[in-house]
């Protein structure tokens, strides 16, 4: 299928950007991660499979900003650590007190895909059916690593 | 099981037209939701006039390594984030910067193109830089501590002579860091070849009092483009910017600095 960039821009960009500005709060790099985002997604066109792109668009914008917010820990505002505050503190039945340090201790370790699995479903309310299907898993993996990751998040407060 | 509050992708995909038939009936148990809805095409008409498409095609088609260089994106809210001091984002969107336009002057700016800029040659391998001006529709090259003022369109040329990379960006009065090459900090510092290479898009400068000063660096090597950007935000913040000629001291770099004066203030 082939694509016309300015079609596609003018159809879904602006949903990118709102996208990423909510995730990086930051003008200048939402528009950075929205290119980016139509980047990756126009490489892989051939694999389009006609249809509605709006969640797989929005899927690869949130992939690329939480990439993004891990790899540059240098925004005055620090709003990964705001970020990850409402990833930890939304919808937690512990409501855990939660300081940026241990949340960075918390993420340290995780795979990339499970702060993405958090902030679908904690930050933006997809159930864990939406939240499985958007990250390619099953629901019962999904529940585990919320699990694992709610354990360790108590494990850590203990210490 | 009803949600404290919906996903936003389900709200973008009901004004896509691309909401699943289960996620549908949300809209029709929840009416104000279409309020939200609604909202989304105010804000898509922002964004697009914000951030146009063809230039934001260009720019992507420029990532992906199509098509010819796409032009910086010099829209307000872009260049928030060089703003030297925090700045909520609709207050500095509120604020007039240098917004990019069509360029005034004519021909493709590559060598042997003559246009409007006689006296522009090549001379050894040194790289120059011109900058001119359109006011009230006379253009003339301007140089150092030249007066310019709101409205004053100005365009770039250079010949970067045998360095192929290159950083150019400004600082303005209000302490606002401009970058105007590469695109963005993460594209190509590549320059063009030839003698009178132009930046495709000309400046209308904003309101900002007092002075524009221009810092151009040439490479053998791409540049640290965020080193410089921080540098250029410390020497406005330390108001140093109208007696530094020199943005930042680095090995095998050549560097050359236009100071413009604002008419009307000191």
């Amino acid at each position: 299928m082939a694509i016309n960039v300015e079609e596609f821009y003018s159809k879904y960009g602006p949903m990118v950007l709102r996208r990423c500005r909510a995730l990086l709060r930051d003008e200048e790099a939402a528009l950075d991660a929205m290119q980016d985002v139509f980047v990756q997604v126009l490489r892989k066109e051939k694999q389009l499979h006609g249809g509605a792109p709006s969640s797989l668009l929005y899927t690869i914008a949130t992939n690329i900003c939480l990439n993004k917010m891990r790899k540059q820990k240098r925004t005055p505002l620090n709003a990964e650590d705001e970020f990850l505050q409402q990833v930890a503190g939304v919808d937690d039945p512990e409501r855990m007190v939660l300081t940026n340090h241990f949340l960075d201790r918390l993420f340290a370790r995780e795979k990339d895909s499970t702060r993405m699995i958090a902030v679908l479903h904690y930050v933006d309310n997809f159930t864990l059916e939406e939240t499985a299907e958007k990250v390619g898993m099953s629901v019962s993996g999904v529940r585990k690593r919320l699990r694992n990751l709610r354990e360790k998040g108590l494990a850590l407060r203990e210490v | 099981m009803k949600r404290d509050k919906l996903p936003d992708l389900f709200i973008e995909q009901k004004y896509l037209s691309e909401l699943d038939k289960e996620h549908e009936a949300l809209f029709t148990q929840e009416p104000e939701l279409m309020e939200k809805v609604k909202a989304l095409e105010e804000d898509n008409r922002h964004i697009l006039a914000a951030y146009p498409p063809g230039l934001m095609a260009d720019r992507i088609r420029s990532r992906m390594g199509e098509g010819k260089k796409a032009p910086a994106v010099t829209n307000k809210a872009h260049i928030v984030r060089f703003v030297t001091s925090p700045v909520p984002l609709l207050a500095a969107a509120a604020i007039a910067l240098l917004v990019g336009v069509v360029p005034f002057l004519t021909g493709s700016g590559t060598e042997g193109d003559t246009g409007y800029i006689e006296g522009i040659r090549l001379k050894g391998l040194k790289p120059q830089v011109s900058i001119f001006k359109e006011s009230d529709g006379d253009v003339r090259e301007v140089n150092e501590r030249s007066l310019v003022r709101e409205h004053d369109l100005l365009q770039i040329e250079y010949n970067a002579g045998d360095y192929p990379y290159g950083v150019l960006l400004s600082i303005d009065g209000r302490g606002v860091v401009t970058l105007h090459f590469p695109y963005s900090e993460y594209d190509s510092q590549e320059l063009e070849r030839g003698a009178n290479a132009r930046l495709p898009f000309a400046y209308e400068l904003d309101d900002a009092p007092y002075y524009e000063r221009f810092y151009f660096l040439f490479s053998k090597t791409a540049l640290p483009v965020e080193t410089l950007i921080t540098h250029a935000e410390t020497l406005a913040a330390e108001n140093r910017v109208r007696n530094s000629e020199t943005l930042l001291d680095l090995k095998d770099v050549y560097q050359t600095s236009i100071l413009l004066l604002k008419e009307g203030t000191k």
